[in-house]
C-alpha cells in the first residue's frame, strides 16, 4: 500500500534556518491586518467570520501537527475539541477565582491526557487502519459527556451555557472582546507550537513519519515521538475547543463536535497543507468563507426567486467539485499554491537569499 | 434464555445489514485502492431515485434497471474525473476525494428528488416470525437471504469468470496486470459498478426499513467499524464482521447498558474494532501488509 | 517554509477578501412579493434562519413555508396596520454554527427595517443565539420548544417558548395517560416506557418525567435511542421486556417511522404508542407504512384545511402563485399549519405592540412588549379565522408561555384525526421546577432577575 502522505521529504516545507531579518515588515503587516477589524467594527466580521475562522485555524495546526507532521492520521479531532470545552466549563465552575486563561490551558491539559491515552494504539497499528483508535474516541467521549451530567453540572439536556467573559477587570462580553481575546490565545499558542515544529521535536516527528524504521535506526524512538504529537496535537485541540465554547457559540453541545466536524478539520489541514503552519489559516479562510461567499453570491445573483434549497444543494456540489479540484490541482495544498503564485508574480519583493532552506 | 438469543439473532440479523452497505467499500477497495467514503451517498442516491421512479409509476424492475443504469454512468464519471487524475496519490488523497464525491452524490440528489421522506415498499412483509422459540423479523430474513444470494453472486463473480479474473488480478498487482493487457480503466468502471448495485440493494433494504431519507447516508458510519474488523479487502470476513458487530453492539446495549449507561451503541462497534485491531493489525481477514524498506 | 516576503502579501489578501466579504454579509435581500414596494425602512422585518435542506428538510420547509405564506397574506391585506411585513432567508441546514452564522449576517435588515423577532425552530440555535438575542434586544421565538426554563420571563425577557415547553408536553401527556386509565389516581402501579432521541432536546425532559413518575406512583423507564436512530431493535426488545402500558416517543426525524416500524416488528401495539410535538407529522408516519395505524400524537394544532385563516391563505396567496410550498399537496400538513400559527402569533404581537407604541414598524425591544402581553382569546381567535387550530394564549412577564395545552390525534392511515379535546399541562406542579432552573442559570450568568410585580 502507498505511504500516507507523500514520501518525498522535499515536497513539504521545512524550514531550518530563521536569519530573522525579515521580522520586523512582516511582524507590522501581521499586527495591522489582525488589527483592523476593530476599525471596521461589524459585529458580522467579529462574531461569524473572524473567530471562527480563528479557531478553526488553531484546530487545523492541531491536527497538523499530527497528521502532517507526524503522520499519524486521526479523525477524531473534535472528540478532543469537545475534551478541552467541557474541561475548561468544569475547571472554571469548579475552582471559582480561576482565570479565563488558565482554566483554558487546564482544559487543554486534559485534552493532552485524553489524546495520549487514545494515541497508544498508534505504536501497535500503522497506516490507514490506525483510524479505528481516532473514530473509537470520537464516538465515545461525546457519549461519555452527555451520559454523565456531572460534566454539564447537572443539566439534564447535557448542554451547557458559558459564563460571561471576564478577564479579571476586563469585561470581553462584546463581539470585539471575544475576538481579541481569541486572537491572543491563537498567536500564543501558534507561536508556540511553530517554535516546537522548528526544534528536534518537530525534526523526530517528520523523521517518524517518513519512515520510522529509518528513524529508529539513528536514535528516535518512534513511539516517544508519537505520544509526544498526540499529546501536543490534543492540547491544541483541546484549547480549540474551549475557544469555541467560550468566546465563540457560548454553548457547549457535545453534539457539535461530532465526525463532521472532525472532517471540517481535516479538510481545513488537506486544503491548507499538511506539515505547515500558515497553512492551516488559509484552510479555515477556505472552509469558512466558502459556504458564506457562495450563500452571498447565490443572495445576488439569484436574489429571492430561486428555491434556497436548490441553492443549498448547488453549494454542496460546488465544495465536493472544489474538494476534488483542490486534490487534482494543488496536492500540498494552498500554501504551497500561494507561495508559488506570490513567487512568480511579486519577485520585485525581494530575492530568495540563496542558501536559505525553503 | 431465550430473551437472550432473541437480542443474538435479531442483532446479528441487522449486522448483516451493515454489512451489505460494507460489501461495496470491499469491492471497490480491491480494485483501485480507494476507501471511498461516497459509498454512503450512493446508498441514499440510489434509494431515492428508485422511490422517486416508483411513486411517478414506473414498474419496480424499471426503475431498478434505470437505477443501475445511472450508477454505472456516475462510475465511468467517477473514473474518469477523480480517479484518473488522482492516480498513484496517497490514500488520505484519495479517501478525501471521495468525501468530496460524497458532497456531489448528495447534492444531485437532493437537486433531483427533492428532500421529502419517501416510503419505500418492496414487497417484503415486516411481521414477527415464530422461528425454533425466537421471535425473528420476517424482514430481517429476507433481507439475510438476499444478502447471502448476493455473496454467493460475487464470489461466483470473482472466482468464475474471466471478468471476476481480471478484478483479481488487478487487485494482486497492477503493474503486472497491466502488462498483460487489462485495462485498469475498465476494471476500476466495473468494479465501481458493481458497488453501486451492491448500493442499490442495500439502500432498497435500508428504504424499506426506515424510509427513503438523508439519514441512510448516515449508515456507513456503522460501516466502517464493521470493515476495520472484517478487513478491507475481504467479502467472507466483512460478512463474519458484520455478525459480530451487530450481535455485540445489541448485546452490549441491552446487558451492559444498565451498568454503564445508555447509547452504548454508538461507540460499541468502534472500540470493539479498535481491540480487534490491536490483536490483529489488518484486520479478521484482511492481507497482511508487509512493510518494505 | 516561513517565506518571510509573502507573509505581509498573503495576509493583506486574506485581509482585504475578509473585508470584501463582510460588506457584502451586512447586506440581506428583504423580499416582498406580491406588495408594492414600500419606502426605505417602512417594513417589519423578520430574520428566517431556516432549513430546507439535510435531514430534517420535510420539517423545516413545512414550518417555514406556513409562516411566509401566512406574511404573504397579511401583506396581502395591507399589513399590520398599514405597515408591511417582510424577510429574508439564510439556510441553516439545522447547523449550530450556520444557524449563528446566519443569525449575525441577518439580524439587521440591509433597508433599515427593525427586527421584529428571530424564529429558528432549533433547539441548538435557540441555546447558542440565546444570549446574542438578549444583548441585541430581539425576541427569540421557539414555539413549541426551546429551553423549559426560559418559560420565566424574569429571567429569559428575550426568549419565548410560546404554546408548549417540554415539560407541560409530558405533563400533558401523563394527564392524558391517566384520562385513558380511568384516572389519574388510576396511574399508581402502571408502567410506561419513554424512548427518547439522544440529544440535548431528547433529554431535557428526563428529570422531570422522574418527578411525574414519582408523584403518580408510575414506573418508568427511559430508553435512548443514539442519534440518527436508524436501527433501534435493542431498544425495542428492552422495552418487550419491560412490558408497559404505554410507550412514549419523544423522537425527531428518522428515529419516529423506525420506532413505529420497529415497534410492530417486535410485536409492542402501535396504538399504545403516544408521540410528542415533533414526533407528530405526517413525515413521521408515512414512511413507516401501514404500520403506523393506529399511532397516537400530541399537537398544538390539527392538521387540514378548513380553517378560515387556511382557506384565505389558498385564495389570496396560493392561487395567486405565491405559495412558498414546493409541494403543494403538503398544504395543511402538521408542520405547514405549524408555520401559519407561528405567523399568527409572530403578527399578533406586533399588532399588540401596535396599540401600545403607533401603528410604525417597531424595534425588538417593543415587539418583545407585545409579546409578554399576548391575549388571545376566543373573541380574537374568531377575528383570526383560527379557532380550534390556535389554542387560547396568555402571556406574561413571568409566563412566557401562556398556553401548555395540547390535542391528541391518531393516524389513519391517511390522515390525522383529533381524538381528545385540549389536555392541560399540571403547569403548577411544573412551575416551581422551572423556577429552580432559572434561578441557577441566573446564577451562573450573574444575571439580575427582572421584577415582574413592578412591570406593567
Amino acid at each position: 500500500m502507498a505511504a500516507i502522505l507523500p514520501s518525498d521529504p522535499a515536497a513539504t516545507q521545512v524550514a531550518p534556518v530563521r536569519t530573522g531579518r525579515r521580522w520586523p515588515l512582516w511582524l507590522l503587516a501581521l499586527f495591522t491586518v489582525a488589527l483592523l477589524p476593530f476599525a471596521i467594527g461589524s459585529d458580522y466580521l467579529f462574531s461569524a467570520i473572524l473567530v471562527p475562522l480563528l479557531i478553526l485555524s488553531l484546530a487545523g495546526l492541531g491536527l497538523n501537527v499530527l497528521t502532517g507532521y507526524a503522520g499519524q492520521l486521526s479523525l477524531g479531532s473534535a472528540a478532543f475539541m469537545a475534551v478541552g470545552a467541557f474541561a475548561t466549563y468544569n475547571l472554571q465552575l469548579r475552582l471559582p477565582g480561576l482565570p479565563m486563561p488558565l482554566a483554558m490551558a487546564g482544559g487543554g491539559i486534559v485534552a493532552a491526557g485524553t489524546g495520549l491515552v487514545f494515541g497508544l494504539p498508534s505504536l501497535r497499528v500503522k497506516g490507514f487502519y490506525l483510524i479505528a483508535s481516532t473514530l473509537a474516541a470520537q464516538f465515545f467521549i461525546p457519549w461519555l459527556l452527555s451520559q454523565y451530567s456531572w460534566f454539564s453540572n447537572g443539566n439534564d439536556s447535557g448542554v451547557v451555557t458559558a459564563p460571561p467573559l471576564k478577564l479579571g477587570p476586563l469585561d470581553l462580553d462584546s463581539p470585539a472582546g471575544r475576538y481579541a481575546l481569541t486572537l491572543t490565545i491563537v498567536a500564543l499558542v501558534t507561536w508556540g507550537a511553530s517554535n516546537l515544529v522548528r526544534g528536534p521535536a518537530g525534526r523526530a516527528w517528520i523523521a517518524v513519519r517518513d519512515m520510522d524504521l529509518a528513524a529508529a535506526a539513528i536514535g528516535i524512538a518512534p513511539g516517544r515521538a508519537k505520544l509526544f504529537a498526540f499529546a501536543v496535537s490534543s492540547f491544541i485541540l483541546g484549547v480549540a475547543g474551549g475557544l469555541w465554547a467560550f468566546t465563540y457559540l457560548g454553548t457547549v453541545e457535545p453534539a457539535g463536535f461530532d465526525l463532521d466536524r472532525s472532517f471540517q478539520i481535516l479538510f481545513i489541514v488537506i486544503i491548507g497543507g499538511l506539515g505547515s503552519i500558515r497553512g492551516n489559516f488559509l484552510g479555515a479562510a477556505f472552509i469558512v468563507l466558502l459556504p458564506v461567499g457562495l450563500s452571498i453570491a447565490a443572495g445576488v445573483l439569484a436574489g429571492s426567486q430561486v428555491d434556497p434549497a436548490l441553492i443549498e444543494n448547488i453549494q454542496k456540489v460546488i465544495f465536493g467539485i472544489l474538494i476534488i479540484f483542490f486534490l487534482i490541482v494543488e496536492p500540498d495544498g494552498l500554501t504551497t499554491l500561494v507561495d508559488r503564485a506570490l513567487r512568480t508574480q511579486f519577485r520585485w519583493i525581494g530575492s530568495r537569499k540563496s542558501g536559505n532552506q525553503e | 434464555m431465550s430473551f437472550f438469543l432473541n437480542v443474538l439473532v435479531g442483532g446479528a440479523l441487522a449486522g448483516v445489514m451493515y454489512a451489505l452497505v460494507a460489501i461495496g467499500f470491499v469491492l471497490i477497495y480491491r480494485a483501485s485502492g480507494v476507501f471511498n467514503f461516497a459509498q454512503g451517498t450512493m446508498i441514499l442516491f440510489a434509494a431515492l431515485t428508485f422511490a422517486n421512479l416508483v411513486e411517478m409509476g414506473a414498474p419496480m424492475l424499471l426503475a431498478f434497471l434505470v437505477t443501475f443504469a445511472l450508477l454505472i454512468g456516475s462510475a465511468f464519471l467517477t473514473e474518469r474525473l477523480v480517479l484518473r487524475p488522482l492516480a498513484n496519490r496517497s490514500v488520505i488523497t484519495l479517501f478525501l476525494a471521495t468525501l468530496g464525491l460524497s458532497y456531489i452524490f448528495e447534492g444531485v440528489a437532493q437537486i433531483a428528488w427533492g428532500t421529502q421522506v419517501h416510503s419505500l415498499d418492496i414487497g417484503l412483509p415486516d411481521e414477527p416470525v415464530d422461528l425454533f422459540g425466537l421471535s425473528i423479523s420476517s424482514f430481517d430474513l429476507a433481507a439475510t437471504a438476499i444478502a447471502a444470494l448476493l455473496v454467493v453472486g460475487l464470489a461466483l463473480l470473482t472466482g468464475r469468470t474471466g471478468l471476476g479474473l481480471a478484478l483479481r488480478a488487478v487487485a494482486a498487482d497492477p503493474l503486472a496486470a497491466l502488462s498483460i493487457g487489462i485495462r485498469q480503466e475498465r476494471v476500476t468502471v466495473i468494479a465501481w459498478s458493481l458497488a453501486g448495485f451492491v448500493a442499490l440493494v442495500a439502500g432498497l433494504l435500508w428504504g424499506a426499513r426506515s424510509g427513503v431519507q438523508f439519514s441512510l447516508a448516515l449508515i456507513v458510519l456503522k460501516a466502517l467499524p464493521v470493515l476495520i474488523i472484517g478487513g478491507f479487502t475481504s467479502v467472507g470476513g466483512v460478512i463474519v464482521a458484520g455478525i459480530v458487530v451487530g450481535a455485540g453492539e445489541k448485546l452490549a446495549e441491552i446487558f451492559l447498558g444498565p451498568v454503564i449507561g445508555s447509547g452504548i451503541e454508538n461507540w460499541f462497534a468502534y472500540v470493539l474494532a479498535l481491540l480487534f485491531l490491536m490483536i490483529r493489525p489488518t484486520g479478521l481477514f484482511g492481507q497482511r501488509d508487509l512493510a518494505r524498506i | 517554509m516561513n517565506n518571510s516576503r509573502s507573509k505581509p502579501l498573503l495576509l493583506l489578501a486574506a485581509a482585504g477578501t475578509l473585508l470584501t466579504l463582510s460588506a457584502c454579509g451586512k447586506k440581506a435581500e428583504p423580499t416582498q412579493e406580491g406588495l408594492a414596494p414600500a419606502a426605505q425602512g417602512k417594513a417589519q422585518y423578520f430574520p428566517l434562519q431556516s432549513y430546507r435542506v439535510g435531514p430534517y428538510a420535510a420539517g423545516g420547509s413545512g414550518f417555514f413555508g406556513g409562516f411566509i405564506d401566512y406574511m404573504q397574506l397579511v401583506n396581502a391585506r395591507g399589513g399590520v396596520n398599514g405597515v408591511p411585513l417582510s424577510w429574508a432567508e439564510c439556510e441553516t441546514e439545522y447547523d449550530v454554527e450556520k444557524g449563528v452564522e446566519c443569525y449575525e449576517r441577518l439580524k439587521k435588515s440591509s433597508d433599515g427595517s427593525p427586527t421584529a423577532a428571530t424564529n429558528p425552530l432549533s433547539v441548538g440555535i435557540a441555546y447558542a443565539t440565546l444570549d446574542r438575542s438578549t444583548s441585541d434586544k430581539i425576541p427569540l421565538i421557539t414555539i413549541n420548544h426551546g429551553r423549559t426554563d426560559s418559560t420565566d420571563g424574569s429571567i429569559f425577557p428575550y426568549v419565548f417558548p410560546l404554546q408548549l415547553n417540554p415539560y407541560s408536553e409530558v405533563s400533558a401527556i401523563f394527564n392524558f395517560i391517566g384520562t385513558r386509565s380511568g384516572g389519574l389516581d388510576h396511574l399508581r402501579g402502571k408502567k410506561i416506557a419513554v424512548l427518547y432521541h439522544g440529544s440535548p432536546y431528547g433529554k431535557e425532559t428526563n428529570g422531570v418525567i422522574d418527578r411525574l413518575a414519582s408523584r403518580y406512583g408510575v414506573t418508568v423507564e427511559k430508553i435512548e435511542v443514539p442519534h440518527p436512530g436508524n436501527e433501534q431493535q435493542s431498544q425495542w426488545l428492552k422495552i418487550k421486556q419491560f412490558a408497559p402500558e404505554w410507550v412514549i416517543l419523544r423522537g425527531w426525524g428518522v428515529m419516529n417511522p423506525v420506532a413505529i416500524r420497529t415497534a410492530r416488528k417486535v410485536g409492542f401495539p402501535t396504538d399504545r404508542i403516544i408521540g410528542n410535538i415533533w414526533s407528530n407529522s405526517e413525515e413521521d408516519v408515512v414512511p413507516a407504512g401501514a404500520t403506523a395505524k393506529g399511532y397516537i400524537a400530541i399537537t398544538t394544532h390539527p392538521s387540514g384545511t378548513n380553517f378560515p385563516v387556511l382557506q384565505q391563505i389558498k385564495a389570496e396567496v396560493i392561487e395567486k402563485g405565491q405559495g412558498n410550498l414546493a409541494d403543494p399537496k403538503r398544504f395543511g400538513t402538521v408542520y405547514y399549519n405549524l408555520g401559519v400559527v407561528n405567523g399568527i402569533l409572530n403578527v399578533e404581537a406586533v399588532r399588540v405592540a401596535q396599540e401600545k407604541f403607533g401603528h410604525r414598524p417597531l424595534t425588538g425591544e417593543e415587539v418583545r412588549w407585545g409579546f409578554e402581553h399576548l391575549n388571545i382569546d376566543a373573541v380574537r381567535l374568531q377575528a383570526l379565522g383560527a379557532v380550534g387550530l390556535v389554542q387560547p394564549l396568555k402571556l406574561s412577564c413571568a409566563d412566557h408561555e401562556g398556553g401548555g395545552a395540547v390535542r391528541f390525534q391518531q393516524w389513519d392511515g391517511a390522515k390525522w384525526n383529533l381524538i381528545s379535546d385540549w389536555v392541560q399541562a399540571d403547569r403548577p406542579f411544573l412551575r416551581p421546577i422551572i423556577e429552580e432552573s432559572a434561578r441557577k442559570y441566573a446564577r451562573e450568568k450573574g444575571i439580575n432577575p427582572r421584577n415582574c410585580a413592578k412591570e406593567s
